[in-house]
């Protein structure tokens, strides 16, 4: 008797040793996330070994444990400096990294820039629910202005940045994102995002009802997904045929001001709890490959090596 | 790309013809990459021993690539940014990688990473970048992620005295990052020992699954002297112990006689969790007391065990002496220098040179501290080692020579100590 | 017109939270939360197959399978409840 496609993923995907069903609260995205996750990775045909899947601490940081891959639980932010390791010793793995947005932007933010600029290929999967949510509620980078926090009872004075935006002008080759609510266009994403030659990020929103919306009058999931689902605006998908995004302009990503309306869009909007934000592919542009540089970079030095070597013989 | 082949490299540069134990073949059945055990010596070109003149920090990086480091990540900083400079030309030679990451936080966690794909990794800093890296070295700690971490040490506290030499980071090396852990520290006297002991901290990183410290000092660093690189063949090189048991069988944590599990490295087939969180046998994280006490007593229980082999030091001239100079990094050259002065006056001093600090070699220090009958420590600090000889000591007396204004003590203020 | 599809929906209680998403955004409102707010399938016949309660469901709780012949939606069911119990003595 067949069992369904999906039951088929989970049995072969899912850890079968570890205790579901998992850590995470009622109702919290990071399940529907690692969902999607495992059928992206199945529709791409990755083998189990090759992927190496790496998280940073927080509850996104509970992720990789479930999954039958390379996994790798790191230290509060620094997830992308073990994947940039792994990547470059083994290059032929496929590194998949998946952080909240405290994790990847606030003690993560200086790797996470550079990383960008180096455009490693990568794919960093940052899971935005604009909170620290495993430590009780505190105020993240991408707490928006005004809103409750546990250490912002008499509401936020700071602003939240953008991460997609951050993304693009550090120079990351792929930038997109999407929501808990949109799924199978989230599976596309982060299917493109491996898929991916280049440091690839896919910003999730998602939501912590448990810690962030009980404190902002959105205290269930079913709010806070359908808060979601009206705040996303599709961007046209500068993939599709070509065409220059609406949302970014292609190619080098010039001053910040610049970006692309959606960008604009998204940082004054974002700041907010119930401005609309662009979802979709906000950048997809063509860089040099690190790994295969650096290939060459050996090639050369060896025959500098053996020319040397002979010349003194 | 296909991965990088470890061809045996046999161009004629003098300063390489080192072992091609290259990063590792992909092996489709999982198993064991590298043979553990050294092969039997091959007759190579360069059989003569090589003589070179190397700085202190250049000889770290040929011991290192002779170990079979092939991935370094680091920041610069100085006196330690030369290692990085050569890495970043002999590893691309040696089909290695170099990068320099963005801080030392995240040179560590690229060590990590390399070590964890399976390769091995290296990093130098001195004091500020050392400090940074101490979360990252808990979690390799924790994880029991092989890697080497070189700490040129200069004048402290923060910026302090970048040019200048001073030791002042010891307790730093084995207590910096929080909480009990398992971690080797060795230091560095001399050019040669920059080669030697920096293969010996690879030995003991794959061997015991731990990091290991290795502490340099701004004299040592960038003394240039004459050595001798020995031929690769000779050396000992230890590579980490692959885990045996098919996949499915395989639990990355398991205790064993030695307390060191067989490693995996990933994308060998061996798909397993590994986390900073304290895990069981599998790597899972657990908070169950049982299994927490049998996981952190056996990772300290896998150093305990290798004292023996672990805790190296060198004496000279000990035999008979009743005043002894325990000494260690560029204070021990004029230690030496000091106990050859006080020997022509015939006074019967000797010294023991630590090359481990930690795990403290308590026994030699012991032995050291009932034959004489008085003991200086110097130090370029204001007393750290002396620490830990005065709590081993029983009945002898221990005086210190601290100096800490960034200048190298000196013989005589040694020697002077010894005649008092 | 096609004969129109019929869905069965498989909940794997020991799995569910209760979160109440696949309730709340099922668009044929097939579910019904019961006392303790675990969905409870209220009206199969409603499914269309969207599969939106399976892909949202963060606990993996939620199988939806098509059913094409009677006699393969009993089997369907023997073997949701061999995977349940497989899945007990985790």
């Amino acid at each position: 008797m067949k069992m369904e496609k999906v039951e088929q993923l989970r049995h072969y995907y899912l850890r079968h040793d570890k205790k579901f069903p998992h850590v995470w609260c009622p109702g919290c995205g990071n399940g529907i996330i690692l969902g999607s996750l495992i059928r992206a990775i199945d529709k791409i045909g990755l083998s189990k070994d090759e992927v190496v899947l790496a998280s940073g601490i927080g509850c996104a940081g509970r992720m990789p444990v479930y999954a039958d891959f390379n996994t790798l639980h790191t230290t509060h932010g620094r997830a992308l400096t073990f994947a940039t390791g792994i990547k470059l010793a083994r290059p032929e793995l496929n590194l998949i990294t998946v952080m909240g947005d405290g994790d990847a932007t606030g003690i993560g933010g200086n790797h996470f820039i550079h990383a960008a600029r180096r455009n490693l290929n990568l794919t960093a999967i940052i899971i935005n629910n604009q909170i620290y949510g495993m430590t009780g509620g505190q105020y993240s980078p991408t707490t928006p202005y005004g809103a409750k926090a546990a250490t912002a009872t008499g509401g936020h004075l700071e602003h939240a940045f953008s991460i997609a935006d951050l993304a693009v002008t550090a120079g990351a080759s792929f930038v997109a994102r999407g929501t808990v609510y949109h799924v199978p266009h989230l599976d596309k994403l982060i299917e493109q995002g491996i898929r991916k030659n280049g440091f690839a990020v896919i910003e999730i929103m998602a939501y912590c009802h448990t810690q962030f919306g009980r404190r902002n009058k959105m205290g269930d999931a079913v709010t806070m997904m359908e808060k979601l689902r009206d705040r996303a605006v599709a961007v046209k998908d500068p993939g599709a045929a070509g065409s220059p995004g609406t949302a970014v302009a292609a190619g080098a990503s010039d001053t910040p001001g610049a970006a692309a309306s959606a960008g604009a869009l998204d940082s004054d909007s974002l700041d907010t709890l119930d401005g609309k934000f662009a979802i979709g592919v906000l950048t997809d542009v063509e860089k040099p490959d690190y790994i295969a540089e650096y290939a060459r970079l050996r090639a050369a030095s060896r025959l500098n090596a053996q020319n040397a070597g002979n010349a003194g013989k | 790309m296909s991965d990088k082949k470890a061809s045996r490299e046999n161009d004629n540069q003098p300063q390489s013809g080192v072992n091609g134990v290259g990063a590792p073949q992909v092996a489709a059945s999982g198993t064991a990459m590298r043979v553990p055990a050294r092969e039997p010596a091959r007759s190579s070109q360069n059989a003569v021993p090589r003589r070179r003149l190397l700085q202190g920090n250049e000889a770290m990086v040929e011991g290192a690539l002779a170990a079979g480091c092939r991935f370094f990540a680091g920041y610069p900083i100085t006196p330690a940014s030369e290692i990085s400079e050569l890495m970043s030309v002999r590893l691309p030679r040696e089909n290695g990688t170099f990068i320099q990451m963005e801080d030392e936080i995240a040179s560590m966690g690229a060590v990590i990473g390399a070590s964890l794909a399976g390769v091995k990794s290296l990093t130098a800093t001195s004091g500020p970048g050392f400090s940074l890296m101490q979360e990252n070295l808990g979690f390799a700690c924790m994880a029991e992620v092989p890697c080497v971490v070189v700490n040129v040490m200069r004048g402290g506290p923060s910026t302090g005295m970048p040019t200048s030499p001073a030791q002042g980071d010891v307790m730093q090396a084995r207590w910096g990052t929080h909480g009990d852990h398992p971690i080797i520290v060795l230091s560095v006297a001399t050019v040669a020992e920059c080669f030697e002991i920096t293969v010996t901290a690879f030995n003991f990183a794959e061997k015991y699954r731990v990091p290991v410290i290795l502490l340099s000092d701004e004299v040592v660093a960038h003394t240039r002297e004459n050595i001798v690189l020995p031929e690769s063949a000779q050396l000992e090189v230890v590579d980490r112990i692959r885990p045996s048991v098919p996949p499915q069988w395989y639990k990355p944590y398991a205790d064993n006689s030695r307390g060191v599990p067989p490693m995996a490295t990933m994308g060998d087939g061996y798909r397993h969790h590994v986390t900073g969180l304290v895990h069981d046998q599998s790597g899972y994280p657990t908070e169950r007391s049982d299994e927490v006490k049998t996981q952190l007593k056996r990772q300290m229980r896998k150093i305990s065990s290798g004292f023996g082999e672990i805790q190296l030091t060198r004496s000279f001239m000990l035999e008979d002496a009743q005043v002894a100079v325990i000494a260690y990094g560029a204070v021990a050259r004029s230690a030496k220098r000091a106990v050859r002065m006080a020997r022509r006056q015939g006074i019967k001093a000797g010294l023991l040179q630590l090359v481990t600090l930690f795990p403290f070699p308590r026994k030699a220090v012991d032995q050291v501290l009932r034959q004489c009958k008085a003991v200086i420590v110097p130090e370029m600090n204001f007393g750290q080692i002396s620490r830990e000889v005065k709590r081993v000591n029983r009945t002898c007396r221990v005086f210190t020579v601290n100096r800490i204004d960034g200048q190298l003590i000196t013989p005589a203020e040694i020697f002077q100590e010894i005649s008092n | 017109m096609a004969k129109k599809k019929s869905y069965r929906q498989h909940i794997f209680y020991d799995w569910c939270k209760a979160c109440g998403l696949c309730v709340a955004f099922c668009p044929k409102q097939v579910y019904r939360r019961n006392e303790e707010g675990q969905p409870v399938v209220a009206d199969a016949a409603k499914c269309v197959g969207c599969r939106f309660c399976e892909l949202h469901c963060p606990d993996f709780a939620i199988t939806i399978s098509a059913v094409d012949a009677p006699s393969r939606s009993a089997a369907a069911h023997t073997a949701q409840t061999s995977i349940e119990e497989a899945a007990d003595e985790r």
